[in-house]
């Protein structure tokens, strides 16, 4: 019998359980498809490098899921209520024909449980078709091949189905039991007088909403003024500052927004006096001591997720763009003698035994890795190598040039020219001093034009995007630059990778012909670059060379960094892989949860307005005037937070930018543009259904 | 009676309405039709203020939802300005309701986030009146009802007669054939319903034609006719003509207590 009744109830009011239905669709297939994402590595044809990056991806992702599961915990609880108080009057009735609370509450449980039950099935079979779409995604991302399974394949993950199920069941068993509690709580009077309360009426003054717009207004510039002239690279009170001011200013902009509104239609008196135009605003200023808090929160939400999703696929483009320049060498390796500080200037690393034989092979790295394999039985290093050169990054210790000199001689100042993400102790860093030779067999290496400099020439090399413009402005003063007891000048900038590296390290070399380098000058770094005969030889020389930095047999050569062609790559993709999907996937939620609060508040707020439209109606309004006020009103609300929402995304993305660069260009386009219309889509979904509902409501 | 009328505004033909129709099959043996008009049959002449008079059940509700076109008749016409009202299409009924008929309710209905002129206003800006002529008419409305004072007051800051006032300020405002009161003093005291009976009174002297529903002997004696239902049939009328507000009180309160008193059925014509 109480199913009956529960399955009657539902049926009766679908188009109320529509935004809840459409929510726990979305939410089940979404959770359940990023869940899934492990078993991707059943049929896609992965190297162990991105079996790895695969398996922290995995890891990831429960961790957020468990964030989000939160979220929509919140969201179907949130949901559920909206259907119990648009209900009260029923349930009163079945309290008032002397049915006991347990049973009600039980009609409730079930209805929640049946409603849930089939939005899982189907949000289970579209987060199967999801997963699908998400396997070939991930495909084209990582560059392989579904190739396991001769290029079709079907993804399942039982785990993902399970948990996906048993989290979605709790969620449920949760706003049941609320739902149930605030029936239990309620008294019978309210419950059969529900429909009967309406707010209660606040007096605003409407000159004070049109100066609390303009303030908060000035408030929003004044904190984007400050994220922009301080950047966010370092937590400093001017970042705190913005951050408080724009959610200060968010706030006020909704709490003033229908009172400015309204002012300012009132002052064009032929608009004003139009169709429903006056019930339409004052309307939306009646309710605008519910609808604001909500009105900030969901577009702070959404800032949060067009930021995530914009930076989150912006820096795998960034990353993706630097691969190519990144990988020209087969195999790099580079070690660190030295280095330099704020305080005591150069300063030579105590490397131990390494250090003495390194000294011992004078700093020949491709000697000294040949001998140390030798000596461990790593195998044959210079049969692998098909070509090498060295660079060794040096610096004067007596007299550097510093970026502070730099500095000095142009007139710039580092931090107004690259930005606020560089550290106060730039000024003191020297540029390195390199051989025109060390660089020449290198680029030939590499298969590039080598380079020729008159005796008072120089070239910069900086790979850093941020400090391309400071260099270029000391190529262009033409400042001179004294090296050892020559003056140089810098004839031009050039961003090369020096090596093969999945980010850009040179932060400014100084590249002079070889006989102007003094003799005082001592050794930094070294890089060396070998290329190899093919995919098979990188791997087994990475091999090598890893043998003899493991080793702890003192005649072997030291080595820091040792990385191949194809680690890279695969490193690379993996890790800005990961980024994006996790951007999408938190995104993804995030809009829904946002659409779906937007869309039960208004829903709920035209379940209480009934009684106006009726009224409209009655002294004659056309149903398409009614129609009107109620779609001005709806997209006004799902409008306006979105649109603040982006003017929000855009300045943190200027400034995210700035910081993104130290990596490469940030590019928001391709698949940013694919991610936004996808998420619009949904966000127009949820408006569109509000729309529908709310009308059905009013009638 | 004036049956076949050329020229009247309000022609109420032979009107019934029966609720409860066996329209639920399964239950078919248990309907209990309740007829709510039978036959009912009158017409009110451009410029009267006609008021209706019944106990309650009487079915005087009814007749005025089938005016209003808020319910439809089971069958008989009503026709208005000459045009049958009973089979209009939803889109003709809105626009009827917009350009021909104004309300008052009993319990003012005006719309809580307005203020009193918006209210009044929307009527006309629903019609798409000029905003310069709504700003003129709607002042020049309130003066004659004396609501001046209250225009940019919200109906919660405004006495149970001033709001009243208002509403029938909006029912006027875009000059209606017919203006339909639904016990407009239902819920006033005898100070405000006095003052909102002048008014109507005062509009029905500038040529507006008013129907009001009351079950109140005082309201009703403002009219210049009262037609009297009783169990959903006619049971006659009576004219004001040349008498004093105080006996025509007097004849209204002798009629209501036969009515109630007998279940014999007399007409009562002046």
């Amino acid at each position: 019998m109480l199913v009956k009744l529960a399955f009657g109830n539902v049926r009766k009011s679908l188009s109320d359980f529509g935004v809840y239905f459409v929510t726990v669709v979305l939410g089940v297939a979404v959770f359940y498809a990023f869940n899934s994402m492990t078993t991707q590595k059943g049929v896609l044809a992965f190297s162990e490098t991105q079996e790895n990056v695969f398996g922290l991806l995995g890891y990831v992702i429960g961790g957020v899921s468990a964030f989000i599961a939160f979220v929509l915990v919140f969201l179907v609880v949130y949901a559920n209520r909206f259907l119990i108080k648009r209900r009260k009057r029923e349930f009163g009735l079945y309290l008032l024909l002397g049915m006991s609370n347990a049973r009600v509450m039980a009609i409730l449980v079930i209805e929640t449980l049946l409603v849930g039950l089939v939005s899982l099935v189907i949000g289970l079979m579209l987060g199967i078709l999801l997963s699908q779409a998400l396997l070939y995604i991930t495909s084209a991302l990582f560059q392989v091949d579904v190739a396991r399974a001769g290029g079709l394949a079907f993804v399942f993950s039982k785990d993902a189905f399970v948990a996906t199920i048993a989290v979605f069941v709790t969620i449920f068993v949760i706003a049941g039991m609320f739902g149930s509690l605030t029936v239990a709580k309620a008294k019978l009077i309210d419950l059969i007088h529900a429909q009967a309360k309406s707010e209660q009426m606040h007096l605003r003054n409407l000159p004070l909403s049109l100066a609390l717009f303009v303030i908060s207004l000035v408030i929003i510039g004044v904190s984007y003024q400050l994220l922009l002239e301080n950047g966010l690279m370092e937590p400093s009170p001017e970042f705190a500052a913005a951050t408080v001011l724009v959610c200060i200013g968010t706030v006020l902009f909704f709490y003033s927004l229908s009172g400015f509104l309204l002012r300012f239609i009132q002052l064009i008196r032929p608009l004003y006096l139009r169709g429903l135009n006056a019930f339409t605003l004052r309307q939306m200023n009646a309710k605008v001591n519910t609808t604001f808090a909500t009105l900030s929160i969901v577009c702070m939400v959404l800032f949060l997720a067009l930021t995530s999703v914009c930076g989150g696929l912006g820096i795998r483009n960034a990353l993706d763009a630097s691969l190519e320049a990144g990988t020209k060498y087969s195999v790099s390796e580079s070690t660190t003698y030295a280095s330099y500080d704020a305080k005591n200037g150069y300063f030579a690393y105590d490397r131990g035994p390494y250090g003495e034989f390194a000294k011992k092979v004078n700093y020949d790295a491709l000697k000294g890795l040949t001998l140390s394999a030798n000596t461990i039985n790593a195998g044959n290093v210079e049969n692998l190598v098909q070509g090498s050169a060295q660079i060794d990054l040096l610096v004067d210790p007596e007299n550097p040039v510093t970026f502070g000199d730099l500095e000095k001689l142009t007139g710039l100042s580092l931090r107004d020219a690259a930005g606020a993400s560089i550290s106060a102790n730039a000024s003191r860093m020297p540029l390195s001093l390199v051989n025109l030779s060390d660089i020449n067999q290198s680029l030939e290496l590499a298969g590039e034009d080598s380079l020729t400099l008159e005796k008072d020439e120089a070239v910069i090399f900086c790979g850093v995007d941020i400090l391309e413009g400071f260099f270029q402005e000391v190529v262009n003063q033409q400042v001179e630059l004294s090296v050892g007891n020559s003056q140089v000048q810098a004839t031009a900038v050039r961003s090369d990778y020096l090596m093969t590296n999945s980010v850009p390290t040179t932060t400014g070399l100084l590249v002079v012909n070889d006989e102007l380098i003094p003799n005082s000058a001592q050794i930094m770094q070294s890089i060396l670059n070998i290329q190899c005969a093919n995919t098979e030889d990188e791997a087994k020389l990475l091999g090598i060379i890893e043998e003899v930095h493991e080793s702890t047999n003192p005649n072997t050569f030291p080595v820091d960094v040792a990385t191949s062609k194809t680690l890279t790559i695969e490193q690379s993709l993996g890790l800005s892989t990961i980024v994006a999907y996790l951007a999408i996937y938190l995104g993804f939620v995030l809009v829904v949860a946002c659409a779906a609060i937007l869309a039960i508040q208004q829903l709920s707020e035209a379940g209480d307005n009934a009684f106006r439209y009726a009224l409209l109606r009655k002294i004659g309004a056309p149903e398409s005037m009614i129609q009107g006020s109620l779609f001005t009103q709806i997209a006004i609300y799902f409008m306006f937070p979105l649109i603040l929402a982006i003017a929000h995304s855009a300045c943190a993305l200027i400034v995210v930018s700035d910081v993104v660069a130290v990596f490469g260009a940030l590019d928001i386009t391709g698949m940013v543009v694919g991610c936004a219309t996808c998420f619009l889509a949904v966000y127009g979904t949820y408006f569109v259904l509000t729309y529908l509902a709310a009308r059905r409501m009013a009638k | 009676m004036q049956q076949g009328s050329q020229h009247a505004l309000v022609e109420v033909q032979n009107l019934s309405k029966r609720y409860g129709d066996s329209r639920h099959k399964r239950s078919k043996d248990q309907v209990t039709v309740t007829q709510a008009l039978d036959r009912v049959t009158f017409t009110i002449e451009k410029g009267e203020f006609v008021g209706i008079m019944g106990p309650s059940g009487s079915g005087k509700s009814t007749l005025l939802n089938c005016l209003a076109t808020i319910d439809t008749p089971t069958s008989g016409n009503v026709l208005v300005a000459g045009r049958n009202i009973t089979n209009l299409s939803k889109k003709e009924l809105s626009a009827f309701r917009r350009d021909e008929l104004g309300f008052i309710f009993q319990d003012a209905n005006l719309l809580d986030t307005l203020t009193a002129y918006e209210n009044i206003a929307l009527a006309l800006t629903i019609q798409k009146v000029k905003p310069v002529e709504i700003d003129a008419r709607v002042r020049a409305l309130a003066r004659m009802l004396g609501i001046t004072e209250v225009l940019e007051k919200r109906p919660y800051q405004m006495s149970g007669g001033q709001r009243q006032r208002v509403a029938a300020a909006r029912a006027v405002v875009t000059n209606p054939q017919l203006v339909l009161a639904d016990e407009p003093t239902g819920a006033l005291d005898s100070k405000a319903a006095q003052d909102l009976l002048n008014s109507l009174g005062n509009l029905h002297r500038m040529g507006a034609t008013i129907l009001m529903v009351t079950h109140d002997a005082l309201s009703a004696s403002f009219c210049s006719r009262i037609i009297f239902i009783k169990d959903g049939r006619l049971y006659g009328e009576l004219r004001r003509g040349e008498s004093s507000r105080t006996t025509f009180y007097q004849d209204i309160v002798a009629i209501v207590s036969h009515m109630s008193d007998s279940s014999s059925e007399v007409s009562y014509v002046s």
